[in-house]
């Protein structure tokens, strides 16, 4: 599954984390990345592929509301 | 930092993300300046001395989990197909989905058949029909080769089973827009 809208980290494991999309959330593997809590996060093939500045985050949060309104 | 196991594949890998640069202009994350250097310096076959993973964080991850996946150090060729022909259908298309913001047919990695050349370009038939890319990534290249295009450039040439293969992959997808 690739989810191409950030989620945040909301909750850290030991070989994974969760990200919440708005309510909907997801574990993610952290194969190659190791985000923060808190960290914006885009996923790919169920791992964590790309870290997010919160900016960018917030901008494409925004697109994507503003897409489905 | 990624790695590629050779030059070759790292100039492959780059055949295939610079077409798709447009979008990364349109975002806002490089310039149009940028993304026409870039192109040049592919065509030339010259080394990109930026981080690579810092301009397509999306796909050069993508890279990345399959190595991992499959146990490699470096990205070759292989993972580059897997990648960019098995999967970046499903990333454009839901990419499409949720934003709406992409060209699909264009975004899409085609297999395509030569069917006329002049100098700088090709006219190429595809599940979509014909098309006309620049063939400024391809060393050679004559009527009925088979190759995949990305946006507006052709990127490789393939074999026949490689192009049946990719066009069954597109074929399974019922969502991509007419």
């Amino acid at each position: 599954m690739c989810m191409a809208i950030p989620g945040k980290v909301i909750e850290l494991k030991d070989d994974s984390v969760i990200v919440d999309y708005s309510g909907l959330k997801r574990e993610a593997g952290v194969l190659i990345l190791k985000p923060k809590l808190n960290d914006y996060v885009l996923v790919s093939q169920k791992e964590i592929v790309q870290i997010l500045k919160r900016e960018e985050a917030e901008k494409i949060i925004e697109l994507y509301a503003s897409a489905n309104e | 930092m990624i790695k590629f196991t050779d030059s070759e594949t790292e100039q492959l890998f780059l055949r295939y993300a610079v077409p798709c640069g447009c979008v990364l202009v349109q975002r806002g994350n490089i310039t149009q300046n940028f993304l026409d250097e870039l192109e040049d310096k592919v065509t030339k076959k010259e080394k990109i001395e930026k981080d690579l993973q810092e301009i397509w964080p999306f796909a050069t991850g993508n890279l990345l989990v399959l190595a991992k996946k499959q146990g490699k150090e470096k990205i070759d060729k292989e993972i580059l197909h897997t990648y960019f022909w098995d999967m970046h259908a499903a990333v454009v298309l839901d990419r499409n989905a949720d934003f709406g913001d992409l060209n699909v047919k264009r975004c899409l990695v085609l297999p395509a058949k030569i069917i006329a050349t002049n100098s700088t370009e090709l006219t190429v038939k595809t599940l979509f029909g014909e098309r006309k890319v620049k063939s400024e990534f391809l060393d050679e290249f004559k009527v009925n080769d088979l190759i995949t295009i990305h946006y507006d450039n052709a990127i490789e040439k393939i074999s026949e089973k490689n192009y049946s293969k990719l066009k069954h992959i597109l074929m399974t997808y019922d969502n991509i827009p007419l």
